[in-house]
């Protein structure tokens, strides 16, 4: 049982490279946070630091109130799994899960009931005397989170423990990992690099870029409030469409926004924050549209769009539809965008189309990427 | 294209047995030379006869054990070999992880030096060196014999680029899982290096068991000398008898097979595993 508090931590390496910046971030005791991000935006980075394999360059790192900088791994009782699990190779299953037990000097009944204990539960116990070469990839991966928990550890770090697995394990150790947390409500930080990862294990989840974070929330909030452009693209699958735009005019009415030639009015947005978009008048701004914001039937106060269609994939329960809203003569950038319609869609003749935006579902950015709306 | 790779297969494997009939006959002649009576070695030396021990006798081998100290040299020759592989296995593989894990001031220059160091051959410094053990007051000791050979810049390098290429995680989740540095090299990052251990201790082997003109500079005594200072002391003591020289030829060479033979397996996944040819 831990909380664990990053207070505005910096780490730059030898080389002089800059992996992380005022980085602050705290875990209640019990929550498993997820640090989502591209390769090489600093979340490993995180992880080592709490682990002790590197050290912070400026800030505090603290577990329980208490400053652990420069503790070693072993007194901060944190367990980590490994993206390549590191079973030590040359001892069996066994001697992998007694050893950090016997660094920790438990006497060796204890170290016995608890190995058996720990592979009744992830279901080792017919493993235990081979050597982890001889294991799968699944199996190795319960091994490494055994040999992590095994010695009840206050903090559990989790660095991309599911991307050597293929597609169809890798959901159902998910599923394991989320249910397993649920049970031992351990505080869990956990890296990834797929938002699907993210979304579906997070009480919390963390989106990092370039070293630092983007921004923190329960998936519901980084899905539907996202903070900034590089949030919104990063979460959801696939990510949200930007499109540079512009606006025109503001009021009663509405936000006229121009897309290309088009012009689109969205009433729903002008009440609440009028003042705050009026700034932008004649600015240049982002529209942001979540593929599964657009729809090809009008509904109530839906918005429409012309667009040409490029290509669709249909993928059983729905359609990713590619499209442009090039037009002949049109001076709007040649953007892909995608739409995501349930069933099955045709595709039209000619290309030509209609779509339907709900104006609830458009978000605005202003030319720094920072949310508007 | 197949028929040409056929056609090389047969090359190839036809050359095979001829190349290791050429490294063979000259240690098969010592062997059948090493049954012979002494005035036969010589008269056998140029035709067929030379390759088939005529007789069966042992005394040649008798004459070894008469006329020189053969089983002090030996038991010298083992003492110091297995000192050196043994403790050079310790130190150089200590070494190539300081080298390769280890944050430390100067060690990029340090590994500089080490690698600079593979290239000089013992006879540039063995005068220099003599100088040194006989400042020391070393000369004519079992010491002077081992010490300078523990440390090697070539086991080093060995050990460091098999290091390199471990992955570091083995060490990390070691370190999470509480264990110190010490404990690490020796229950984790040693063991798993058993192939180079394998190739450095059969290196490290073969070269001190052959060592000669580093023991003829420093010892003068029997009690400490070891067995090529006995092989070569046949050659200054009449009368001069091939048939004892090839006899004691079998009885230093057995012991090299032997350790060749029983880390063969090892000895070529090291040597796989860290680049270097032999």
């Amino acid at each position: 049982m831990a909380r664990v508090v990053f207070n505005n931590v910096s780490k730059r390496f030898d080389d002089g490279t800059l992996a992380l910046q005022h980085f602050s971030l705290s875990i209640q005791n019990g929550e498993m946070v997820v640090l989502v991000g591209p390769s090489g935006c600093g979340k490993s980075t995180v992880l080592r630091l709490l682990a002790g394999l590197e050290e912070v360059t400026a800030g505090e790192i603290s577990i329980n109130n208490r400053i652990v900088n420069h503790a070693t791994p072993q007194q901060r009782n944190v367990a980590m799994v490994f993206q390549n699990y590191a079973l030590y190779p040359h001892m069996s299953i066994r001697r992998n899960l007694e050893f950090p037990l016997r660094m920790a000097h438990i006497p060796m009944p204890a170290i016995r009931e608890k190995v058996t204990a720990i592979a009744d539960m992830l279901n080792l116990s017919e493993l235990l005397e081979r050597k982890p070469k001889q294991l799968s990839g699944g199996q190795r991966q319960r091994v490494a989170m055994g040999r992590a928990l095994v010695r009840d550890p206050s903090v559990f770090l989790l660095d991309e423990p599911l991307s050597n697995l293929d597609a169809k394990l890798r959901a159902q150790i998910r599923a394991d990992i989320a249910q397993l947390q649920k049970r031992l409500h351990k505080t869990t930080l956990y890296v990834t690099h797929d938002q699907v990862e993210a979304m579906t294990l997070g009480d919390r989840v963390a989106v990092m870029n370039a070293g630092s974070i983007q921004q923190v929330g329960t998936p519901d909030e980084l899905y539907r409030q996202p903070h900034n452009i590089f949030v919104a693209k990063f979460i959801g699958n696939p990510g949200m469409n930007i499109i540079p735009s512009k606006v025109l005019n503001t009021g009663n009415e509405g936000v006229d926004l121009a897309i290309g030639t088009q012009v689109i009015r969205l009433s729903a947005l002008s009440q609440p924050d009028d003042e705050t978009i009026r700034k932008h008048i004649d600015r240049e701004v982002h529209v942001g549209i979540r593929p599964e914001a657009f729809s090809i039937l009008p509904e109530q106060n839906s918005v429409e769009i012309r667009i040409k269609t490029v290509a669709v994939e249909f993928l059983g329960h729905e359609s990713l539809i590619y499209f442009n809203l090039r037009e002949a003569g049109d001076s709007c950038p040649d953007i892909p965008l995608i739409a995501r319609i349930a069933g099955k869609l045709e595709q039209p003749h000619g290309g030509d189309e209609m779509f339907y935006i709900n104006p609830d579902s458009v978000y605005l950015f202003d030319r720094n990427g920072d949310i508007i709306r | 294209m197949n028929h040409r790779r056929v056609l090389n297969s047969v090359l190839v494997y036809s050359l095979l047995p001829g190349m290791s009939l050429i490294f063979l006959i000259p240690v098969w002649m010592m062997l059948a030379g090493s049954f012979k009576a002494d005035d036969l070695v010589l008269q056998h030396a140029g035709s067929l006869q030379g390759y088939f021990p005529a007789s069966m006798s042992m005394q040649n081998y008798q004459d070894v054990f008469d006329r020189v100290p053969f089983l002090r040299y030996l038991l010298n020759s083992m003492l110091i070999t297995s000192t050196i592989v043994i403790a050079g296995a310790l130190v150089n593989s200590l070494a190539g992880y300081a080298l390769a894990r280890l944050r430390w001031p100067g060690r990029d220059w340090i590994l500089l030096v080490i690698i600079a160091l593979m290239i000089i051959p013992l006879e540039a410094i063995a005068v220099p060196l003599f100088y040194e053990v006989t400042l020391l007051g070393w000369r004519d000791t079992y010491l002077v014999q081992i010490v300078p050979f523990i440390a090697n810049a070539f086991s080093i390098y060995l050990f460091y680029t098999f290091f390199l290429g471990l992955p570091r995680e083995f060490e990390e989740a070691a370190r999470i899982d509480g264990a110190g540095s010490w404990r690490i090299f020796f229950n984790i990052v040693a063991p798993n290096a058993k192939p180079v251990y394998a190739a450095v201790a059969i290196l490290t082997f073969l070269t001190q068991w052959g060592s000669f003109l580093w023991p003829l500079m420093v010892t003068h005594s029997e009690e400490v000398r070891p067995l090529p200072l006995g092989i070569a002391a046949f050659y200054t003591l009449p009368p001069l008898q091939w048939g004892d020289i090839f006899a004691f030829g079998v009885m230093m060479v057995s012991p090299v097979l032997l350790v060749f033979i029983v880390f063969q397996r090892w000895f070529v996944a090291g040597v796989a595993t860290t680049g270097v040819k032999g």
